[in-house]
């Protein structure tokens, strides 16, 4: 009797006898497995990843990445234009960059300065130049990039009103700018979790008064909010005290969008059979949330809040521009912003927009990544 | 009633599980602050039993709250009202209804239940041997080597290679999914289980392999079914008595046979005329009963007898009077104020 | 009067996802005739639906119909008919449309998704008519409140008004019949209507379609996985296993002397009510992946009697007698196909 049920069964399986290696590996394949499979298709979130993740490389090692720090000046050097770099010299692998000549204004006297074709700056790899402390710990005056000898202008970006080095400075802004988003997050993530994950589980009267919350949260206009915010900050305190200020206040807003998400997740999930299964089973609430119901929504968390930090970044760069936020002489993309303010500045020195550009892609480059793994969040749906 | 500080009692020694009087109503709420402005009766007042060994069919229309009252016998609610004695090996007999918290997660492994769809009652991020097992580790029923060697065991008997127990959900079939269930209610050796249309969500060809399965298992592990279905024809198949519902009530109890042969109440009789016959030679025999009007609606059902607005053999004490469940002969009990009186037509048979 | 309003020849439907290629429909032939009914039945996968979505150009992305055709026969009045191929006409283009709704209509089975919530009942009737006739607004309504109380809705002057999630599930079935009849078509596709249905509305759904059909003298194109259903209803029976016809014949032929292994092997499987209880008799296996069909004959590997050849040659369809087809080798004569060499 038990034979012709297995049996019945074992003829089956001799059609998947015809089963070859790729088709087993997807039946064994994790979530997390088929998840990176179907992440892999989509090829913008492949390269939003990877851009993403040059630029979390470049935070990381700013010291290394940039030629000089970020507060040097060269007072000779003030708006300098951008030198393009050339890679072959005479059809040998040779980097170099053009020098400078200035012109004086001969009214006010100002300097001017100029790409001089005829002055060769040799370019180098790995060169020495200012010493600086990796992380604060390792000693080292190696850089990615610079000019072979350290005495020679190398400004890649142009130089700003004091001379400082605009891509220098990028690469140090960002350290603040991309973490300000994640400590940001971070912190809306877990009231999210929390204040959401409540709602949904509970429901009933509590849900009721928590969503009204959300929606009254919601609907606060933030610029004015921020205007009011900025105003009562002291003015004594350090850079360092309004950049957590600032993250805090956003994350105490940002969280909604999370937990509504998280809200619904938790309430459709009440309703599913499986649940339900496990309840029967008798597994106790602890780890019913956390074994049988996160695990299901885990992957649209992950794409939620990677959707998420390009707000934050937006948000801190915005807020530094219009001098709500950051100052000097800490150095982010906002603050960078802020010399442009002027169309003159634009006008005659657009290389004073490059850390523009550098929000931009960070911020397209997250959105295709989050793109994609909410695509790939659920890898049991449009089959 | 029963005395409340008397424990309950089960009559017939037989019977392994009494309903009495089970009630479950749901709120219906409106407005902003969700007000409560009347009941669903999705169970209003149903008492059946079932003997140990036997499978009884519960079988009805979409509204007439079967799968609510296996839901209620699982404990996966409690129930508004109403007594649920179940009888333990030992012959102890305990209300599920009133038990709560330490004491009902004992009785979980006794009652297990198989649910409807095999796509949305396994969670998809565990494995095959996680879903099994599940039950067993959270009631530390089993040490890891046991347990691994009764999942093992179990996925054997219900037809499944054993290895296979560290794939997930989505690498099988609807039938083989099924099975999985199956292995996954039968781990803790229970008594009872409830099977909550096992079948109805799967191919046509398959349903009988999984329903020879469920037979064949109910010999090895001495189960008890109860057998949800509106599938008149599987019922028929597997069932050794039923009973029908109809919008929260039971109107019918009788053994399979006479049920569809013999039928007392006007709506089984209904029911058996509606169900289509694979023959088409029995086709224009016999004129099908057409029932006017629609399955009364469980927060707004009608006066007396639920049935009588479609009955055609109503008269008016049934708008007044609700007609209780009476015994007529053996097996058969009807609730019907005309039962025994009326000639009613069975199914027709095939051949 | 053409007798065969729908013809179709070799239909063959392909989808192209990322996994591969699965030919839902393989080369199927149908022929649709006027007031009869033809019941096509099969498991999940045998691609019934998509065939039927075919004859109103229907089919989704990324399916596509690749060979074939379906030949309808438009009557032009006068006893004239015009030949059309719908496979060939463009999917959103004007003739099909002239085709859709009026001509042919089609009835689907999940009745709470397939009408609009966002439009009254009446309305969306109403828009049918308007669309392929040309009546005046007040004419279309009293229409559709005729149609209305001919599908047995209570009250079809007030109910003409209402949003559909105020129907229960028999009542918005009725309400897409009306839909369906709406303009007088001459075939009728209803996809498994009454699967999701109460026993007692499936029961009336289905008397009324065929009281229906005998007063507009419909074809009715009938696809349901119940055997039961086709017993009650079919004239003609059509059984699909992987996108292949692999039996056609009338009701009582199907029913009483199949000769497909498959179509036998159904019927003994599934649970009767007049049977006497004992083990069913059910097919082993599982219908096979799609990416991964089986070669030779696509039911060899869960056939209780098949042939050494099965694994390798495609079944052909043979002729057992003027109303009834089979494609199976154990009807074939092999000796002649051997001797021919090719498989297909």
């Amino acid at each position: 009797m038990a034979r012709s049920v297995a049996a019945s069964f074992a003829d089956s399986a001799l059609v998947s006898e015809h089963e070859d290696a790729e088709h087993i590996k997807v039946e064994v394949a994790s979530q997390w497995q088929l998840m990176w499979w179907k992440f892999k298709r989509h090829r913008m979130a492949v390269i939003g990843g990877i851009v993403v993740l040059i630029y979390y490389m470049m935070a990381l090692f700013a010291e290394f990445v940039a030629p000089v720090h970020f507060t040097t000046y060269r007072a000779d050097y003030v708006y300098a234009p951008p030198q393009q770099l050339h890679l072959f010299h005479d059809g040998k692998l040779a980097p170099y960059v053009y020098g400078y000549r200035f012109e004086r204004d001969p009214a006010s006297f100002k300097k001017t300065w100029f790409i001089d074709e005829s002055v060769i700056i040799p370019v180098g790899f790995f060169v020495r130049g200012e010493h600086y402390k990796l992380f604060g710990l390792i000693p080292s005056d190696r850089h990615l990039i610079g000019p072979k000898n350290p005495a020679d202008p190398f400004y890649l970006m142009g130089s700003d009103k004091s001379g400082r080095d605009v891509f220098s400075r990028i690469v140090y802004s960002s350290r603040i700018s991309l973490t300000v988003g994640l400590v940001g997050v971070a912190i809306s993530l877990i009231l999210g979790i929390l204040i959401g994950g409540i709602a949904g589980l509970v429901g009933g009267a509590l849900d009721n008064a928590i969503q009204r919350l959300i929606e009254i949260l919601i609907s606060v206009p933030t610029l004015p909010l921020w205007l009011a915010l900025a105003a009562a900050v002291p003015l004594d305190w350090t850079p360092l005290r309004v950049y957590f200020m600032i993250t805090v206040i956003l994350s105490l807003i940002g969280w909604t969008g999370l937990g509504r998400v998280v809200r619904s997740k938790f309430l459709a999930l009440r309703e599913e059979d499986f649940i339900l299964a496990a309840i029967l089973d008798g597994v106790p609430r602890g780890r019913l949330i956390f074994r049988h119901m996160i695990p299901s929504f885990l992957s649209h968390i992950i794409a939620s809040v990677t959707l998420a930090i390009p707000g934050m970044i937006l948000g801190e760069t915005a807020l530094s521009y219009l001098g709500l936020g950051l100052r000097e002489p800490v150095v982010s993309w906002g603050v960078m912003l802020r010399e442009t303010q002027k169309v003159a500045v634009i006008a005659i020195y657009p290389w004073l927009l490059f850390p523009a550009a550098a929000v931009i892609i960070v911020v397209l480059a997250l959105n295709f990544l989050g793109d994609g793994l909410r695509d790939a969040a659920d890898p049991y749906q449009a089959k | 009633m029963s005395d409340q500080l008397q424990s309950p009692q089960i009559k017939d020694d037989n019977v392994l599980l009494e309903v009495n009087n089970l009630k479950k109503y749901f709120p219906i709420t409106r407005g902003i602050f969700a007000r409560v402005k009347g009941y669903t009766r999705a169970v209003d007042d149903v008492s059946f039993f079932i003997r140990k060994g036997e499978t009884l069919g519960l079988v009805g229309e979409s509204g007439c709250g079967k799968t609510t009252v296996g839901r209620c016998i699982v404990r996966a609610y409690p129930p508004t009202g109403g007594e649920i004695l179940y009888r333990h090996d030992d012959g102890a007999v305990v209300d599920l209804a009133k038990l709560q918290g330490e004491e009902l997660r004992t009785y979980r492994k006794d009652i297990r239940m198989i649910f409807q769809d095999p796509y949305s009652s396994l969670n998809p991020r565990l494995t095959v041997f996680d879903l099994v097992s599940e039950v067993l580790k959270v009631n530390k029923l089993a040490t890891p080597a046991e347990m691994r060697d009764r999942v093992e065991y179990l996925l054997k008997r219900v037809g499944l290679r054993p290895e296979y127990m560290q794939r997930y959900p989505h690498a099988f079939s609807g039938g083989e999914r099924q099975r999985i269930c199956i292995a996954r209610a039968l781990i803790t050796n229970p008594r009872l289980v409830v099977c909550d249309e096992p079948v109805s969500g799967l191919d046509v060809s398959i349903r009988a392999q999984i329903l020879n399965l469920l037979e064949e298992l109910q010999d090895d592990f001495a189960l008890t079914y109860l057998f949800i279905s509106h599938d008149l024809s599987v019922v028929r198949h597997i069932c050794d008595r039923v009973v029908v519902m109809y919008v929260g009530r039971v109107v019918e109890v009788a053994d399979s046979i006479g049920l569809y042969v013999s039928p007392r109440h006007p709506y089984t009789e209904a029911l058996m005329s509606a169900v289509p016959v694979t023959n088409p030679r029995a086709r224009r025999s016999g004129v099908r009963i057409r029932l006017p009007g629609e399955i009364a609606d469980p927060s707004n059902p009608p006066s007396g007898c639920y049935f009588h607005p479609r009955c055609q053999y109503a008269r008016s004490i049934c708008a007044e009077e609700e007609p209780a469940l009476r015994r007529l002969d053996g097996e058969r009990y009807v609730a019907c104020h005309f039962a025994g009186e009326l000639e009613l037509r069975g199914a027709t048979m095939e051949d | 009067m053409a007798d065969i309003l729908v013809e179709v020849k070799n239909l063959k439907i392909h989808f192209f996802t990322d996994e591969g290629v699965v030919r839902a429909v393989d080369g199927v032939d149908l022929t649709v005739e006027r007031g009869k009914t033809l019941a096509l039945v099969g498991e999940s996968g045998c691609g019934k639906s998509v065939a039927c979505r075919s004859l109103l150009h229907i089919v989704h992305p990324p399916g596509r119909i690749v060979s074939g055709e379906i030949i309808y026969s438009q009557s032009m009045g006068d006893g004239l008919y015009e030949k059309v191929d719908i496979a060939s006409l463009h999917p959103r283009g004007r003739r099909i449309r002239e085709i859709r709704g009026k001509e042919i209509a089609m009835i689907f089975q999940e009745p709470m998704t397939s009408l609009s919530p966002m439009y009254t009942v009446g309305n969306q009737i109403m828009e049918n008519i308007l669309l392929h006739t040309t009546m005046t607004k007040r004419e279309a309504r009293a229409l559709t409140i005729e149609l209305l109380s001919k599908v047995g809705i209570p009250k079809p002057d007030r109910l003409v008004d209402e949003y559909p999630f105020r129907l229960s599930g028999g009542m918005r079935q009725r309400a897409m019949i009306a839909m369906a009849l709406s303009c007088n078509p001459k075939v009728l596709i209803a996809d498994e209507p009454t699967t999701a249905l109460d026993v007692t509305t499936q029961a009336n759904i289905l008397d009324l379609m065929l009281d229906l059909q005998k007063q507009y003298e419909m074809a009715l194109l009938f696809i349901t996985h119940d055997l039961g259903v086709v017993a009650e209803i079919a004239d003609d029976v059509a059984v699909m296993y992987l996108g292949r016809i692999v039996e056609r014949s009338d009701v009582d032929t199907i029913f009483n002397a199949p000769r497909h292994p498959y179509t036998q092997a159904l019927l003994r499987s599934i649970p009767k009510i007049a049977m006497k209880r004992g083990t069913l008799d059910p097919i082993k296996g599982m219908v096979p992946n799609p990416y991964r069909r089986p070669g030779g004959c696509p039911f060899h590997p869960r056939c209780p009697q098949a042939l050494p050849e099965c694994r390798v040659l495609v079944p052909v369809t043979t002729r057992l007698s003027e109303n009834h087809t089979v494609e199976c080798l154990l009807y074939e004569d092999l000796a002649a196909r051997k001797a021919a060499g090719q498989p297909r």
